[in-house]
Parts: C-alpha cells; structure tokens; sequence
C-alpha cells in the first residue's frame, strides 16, 4: 500500500539539441508513479538515454522536473542525484578497487554530509551485495569481474544510494538470460518495498511486456505512445517505430510474447 | 520468482559477512603497513642521501655536525646544513610532488602513461622558466625566482588545460592523448631549444641546468615552500578522495552519483599544474616520477585514493631519494643531475607499461 503522499516523477518540456541536430523536442513524460516499474522503449537513437539523463540532470537542457512538489532541476547536482538516480549503461571501469569499496565509494561520493561511519558503510555495503547475491564477490578487485558481474556491482552501487527516483539505462545489457530475470525480479521486490520509481531502458520488448507496469515509447525525439504495455505494444507501433511485422501473442500461462514475423 | 544465484567461482568456505569483514580489516592494515614501510624507505634513503657525498666526511661527522652544528668548522656546517639536508629534503619533497601529481592526472585523464613528464607539462613549465631566465620578464614587486615559479606555473596550466580538452573530445581515445602530450613534450622541447640558441651564456648555464633537472640547487626556502605547498595541495587532493575514486569507475558513473566532475577535474588540474610548475622552477624537468610512482602505489595499495594518493607521494619520495643517492654514486666524485637517472629508470618502465597496455588490448 502506497503512502498517500508518495511523490512521482514529471518531466516536461524536454528539449535537447547536440549543436544543430536536435534528439528531443518539447516532451513530456511521466508522470511515473512510485511503486511501479515503467520502460522506456524506442529504437537506437530514439532519446531514451537522453532523456534519461536529462531527468538526472546530467545534460544541459532546458525541462522542468518534479518530484512531486519538488523542482529537482532547480536543485545542486549533488542533492539532485541523491533524490533522483541514474545509472548508465557503460559498466564501471574494471580498476584495481574491491568490489566493497567500490559500494562504499559509491556511498561517500557526492555527499553533503557524509556522516555515517566506516562500519556502516560496510554493512550497506554487505547488505547490498547480499541482496544481488554477489557477496562472495566482495573482496574481489572490480578488474578481475566480467562484465556481467560488473553491472550486477553498478546495480547494487546504484540501490545502495537509496534514492526516490531510479533511471536505469540499460541495467540487463550485460547479463545471461538467468541474471536479467532475478535483477528484474530484485527490481520489482524492492520497488514495491520501497516506493521507488523505477524507469529503466530496455530493448528487450518480452521484458518489458511481462515485467513492467507502464511503457513510454519514444520514437524520433518524441513521446509516440504511452500506457500498460499490453494497450501500447500493438502491431501498428511495433510496425511504425521498430519497423517489423510483429504479433503480441498470450502464452497459455497467461505471459505475453513479441511475436516477430519480419522487417517492415 | 526467481532469485539471484550465487556468482563467481565456487568457494569451499563461503564468505561469511564477519569473515569479509575481517578480511577487509585484514587489507586496510597491511595497506597502512605498507605505506608505513615506504616512509620508513624514505627516511633510511634520505639518511643515505645525506650521508653520501664528496666532501669526504663520515658519516659519524656528518651526524654530530647535525646534532651539534655550533661545534662544527664554518665549511662542514654549510656542507650539512645549507648543501647536504635541503638536497636530501629537496629530493623527497619534489619525489612527492611530481608522484602526487602523476597520481592526479592518471585519475582525471583516465589514461595510466600520464605523467607531468611524459605528457609535456614539465617541458611547458621549463619553457615558461626560460623566458624569465632568457627574455627577462618581470613584474615589478616579484623577485627573479618568484618570476620563474609564476611563468613555469601558467605555461603548466595552459598545457594541462589543452590536454584535458582534447582528452574529453568524443572521439579522443587513450592514445590521442598520449600523442597529443608528446607532440607537447617536442614543441616546448624545441622552444627551449630556441631559448637557449638565443641565451647568454649566462642563461644559457641556467638553461642547461633547467633541461637536465638536478636536486644541487636546492635550498632551505625552496624546501619550506615546496614541502608547505605540497601540504595544502594534499589535504585538497585528499579530500576529494571518494569523488576520485568514483571517477576511476568512468566520468558518467561519477555524474551520476552527484561528483560535479568538471569542478573535480579542474581543481584537480590546478593541482597538478601548482606541484608540476614548482618542482620544474626549483629542480629542472625530472623525468618518469610521476608516471611510476602511481603505478607502484597502485600495486601496493589498489585505487582506493585515500591510500593510492598518499602512496604515490610516498613511492615518488622514495624514488628521488633513491635516485639522489645513485646520482651521487653513479660517477665517484661527482653529482651526476639526477634527471638523467630518473630517465634511465624510468624509460624501461615506460615500455614496461606501453607493452602490458598492448598485452591486455
């Protein structure tokens, strides 16, 4: 049960320009809803990553986002981020660090006011790992993980910030087909638990049917179709945005599958 | 719903959280043994240092002259006290800066050939030094030596501000950079060149001493400022220790976790220029420092940079002193600069560091 004064996320009037070539023009999305897992689809270079990083405010642009009554845009980065967080898709450089202090790196930076001691940071740190079940991983230098590993340990740095808002680009690129499945179980456990509001990227259109709440599909620089993924995955988009002949068919256990018959 | 399995190799005794956090305790105590241990290598190299020299003293003179300086000739008490100690200061205060710096800039440009040697700052700072030496620039007010530091510190930052906008170009990839710096390194080379083509002899002596980097100029003051600036650039550096780290997992990743990385980076520039410009305007251009430093620190400590960064202060004390004390006894009787050693050592282990980069692509 969600608390009657649980913010959402709003961005509006998005617009972004890379000198000339303009990648998003006055959209608006959200709002997303605290609780709920929503994707953000699109083929390559639709904007997703931008607007996903111009929600963090880590583009300059001009847009207005809120956390419920909050202007994060009008906030210091430092704070911002702590509110609002986006994990990228490049995966942490492999260096010479532990994956423990790579938790509790990811902790201290960028805060105001650091205040917690060492022993709580290791045991945020243990903790999140424990969660990702990664905890075997903890003495390890982040150089000797793959890179599937490698995400899991962004993933876990990323909740470990516990912030209000998570925007995830392309958080299961780099896992096997078990790992992107218990992440995106992990993801809804503690969404729910949390009150988070997830948006993540995913190209994976099964994921997206079957594991998330709410879909935005952005399609050259603007918002095409937003809604339950099930009413927005319909075979007219599928075939006007990623330019394929698809079905979205229902299994007999009741999931529902992208059915590709061939390019558009 | 499915839950995460366990990742990585199988272990016969799973990792319990007090065992890692035991073994975690384990590796912070052996970093601060390790880091104890350097220091107490640079204290025994600077004793060497010290005790080593031409002048044919003891070194049982040499330490009661320094316990016991009014009981002392004239001559051996300047031998100890204004030549032998600020030499031996010199070496570790310059060692630590130059690492410090190396340190800095192998973070913020992402690229481990980076060094204020390598990539050209030094060579820009020796150029800015000559055009006082050469041209004779003042200001009226600043002393000739306070000249020099102020021109071999703008030439610093301008080359590290060059350098860091062509290492954040999209398409700069770890050795554009490289290039870059070098094509530094031989413009400023052949401007000091110049300088030099067109010097008194005067300045050309100064010139020369500049381009071979030696210790043999050092003084008391220079050491008070030097080792005073390294103190309050390193509380800096060392408090931004997490943002340094997290910039060590990619620039985005640190954005993303709040690290303003362009008011990061250019306090770090500044940093480094301030530590590459004085090192250059008191001892000359020593090479190859701050390129290994932050590789042996990195091997000893890791990258956790509340360890790393005072650990490549301390491995480039230590190499300097311990190139001191080579330079003194490389050749019997004379000072050999101790830039030519650096470069001797270094150069090896620049090549060590190109083909290991070459190995792992």
């Amino acid at each position: 049960m969600l608390p009657p004064d649980a913010p959402s996320l709003l961005a509006r009037h998005v617009t972004v320009r890379f000198g000339r070539h303009t990648v998003l023009q006055d959209v608006t999305a959200g709002p997303f809803q605290p609780g709920k897992i929503c994707a953000l689809l699109g083929p390559n270079g639709s904007g997703k990553s931008t607007l996903m990083r111009a929600m963090a405010g880590l583009l300059p642009c001009s847009a207005t986002v809120t956390l419920g009554q909050d202007a994060l845009s009008a906030l210091p980065l430092a704070q911002r981020t702590q509110r609002c967080l986006y994990l990228p898709q490049a995966l942490p450089a492999p260096v010479d660090l532990p994956v423990l202090e790579a938790l509790i790196a990811a902790r201290h930076t960028g805060r105001l006011h650091p205040s917690h001691t060492q022993e709580d940071d290791i045991e945020s740190a243990l903790h999140w790992l424990e969660k990702f079940t990664i905890r075997d991983l903890a003495l390890k230098n982040m150089s000797a993980l793959s890179g599937g590993q490698r995400q899991l340990v962004g993933l876990a740095q990323a909740l470990s910030r516990q912030p209000d808002a998570l925007l995830l680009d392309e958080p299961l690129s780099a896992l096997d087909l078990h790992h992107q499945f218990a992440v995106m179980a992990l993801l809804r456990r503690e969404t729910i638990a949390h009150h988070l509001i997830t948006v993540l990227v995913l190209h994976d259109l099964n994921a997206a049917l079957n594991m998330t709440d709410h879909v935005v599909v952005l399609h050259n620089g603007v918002v095409k179709a937003s809604g339950a993924p099930t009413c927005v995955l319909t075979p007219a988009l599928l075939r006007e945005v990623y330019r394929v002949h698809a079905r979205v068919e229902q299994g007999a256990d009741g999931r529902h599958f992208v059915s590709v018959d061939g390019i558009a | 719903m499915p839950h995460l399995p366990a990742s990585g190799p199988a272990s016969d005794t799973p990792l319990t959280s007090n065992v890692i956090r035991a073994a975690y305790s384990a590796t912070v105590r052996k970093r601060v043994q390790r880091l104890s241990l350097l220091v107490c290598a640079i204290a025994l190299s600077c004793l060497a240092d010290f005790a080593i020299g031409p002048a044919g003293l003891s070194p049982a003179t040499l330490f009661h002259i320094l316990l016991h300086p009014d009981t002392a000739p004239v001559t051996q008490r300047i031998i100890v006290w204004d030549i032998r100690l600020p030499y031996s200061l010199m070496a570790v205060c310059v060692g630590a800066a130059l690492g410090l710096a190396g340190a800095e800039m192998q973070t913020i440009l992402a690229n481990p050939l980076a060094s204020p040697f390598t990539l050209g700052i030094s060579a820009a700072s020796a150029f800015g030094a000559s055009l006082v030496l050469v041209l004779g620039l003042s200001v009226s007010g600043i002393p000739e030596s306070g000249m020099v530091a102020l021109c071999a510190f703008t030439f610093a930052l301008a080359s590290v501000l060059l350098l860091d906008g062509v290492s954040r170009r999209r398409q700069a990839t770890t050795g554009t950079v490289v290039l870059f710096g070098i094509a530094l390194v031989f413009s400023f080379q052949a401007l000091v060149s110049l300088m030099q083509f067109m010097a008194t002899e005067d300045a050309l002596q100064q010139l020369v001493f500049w381009t071979l980097g030696s210790l043999v100029r050092a003084s008391w003051p220079k050491v008070a400022l030097l080792a005073g600036v390294g103190c309050v650039v390193s509380v800096f550096s060392l408090r931004a220790a997490w943002n340094l780290t997290t910039l060590r997992m990619g620039e985005e990743r640190a954005a993303s976790l709040g690290v303003d990385v362009q008011r990061v980076r250019r306090a770090a520039l500044l940093r480094i220029s301030l530590l590459s410009a004085l090192a250059v305007a008191f001892v000359g251009v020593i090479g190859f420092v701050g390129l290994v430093a932050p590789h042996i620190a990195r091997r000893l400590l890791g990258e956790d940079h509340r360890f790393y960064l005072p650990g490549s202060m301390a491995a480039g004390a230590l190499i300097l002193s311990l190139s001191a004390v080579a330079a003194r006894i490389l050749v019997p009787g004379v000072v050999v600069p101790t830039g030519i050693v650096t470069s001797l050592v270094g150069i090896p282990f620049f090549l060590a560091i190109v083909l290991r980069r070459e190995g792992e692509a």
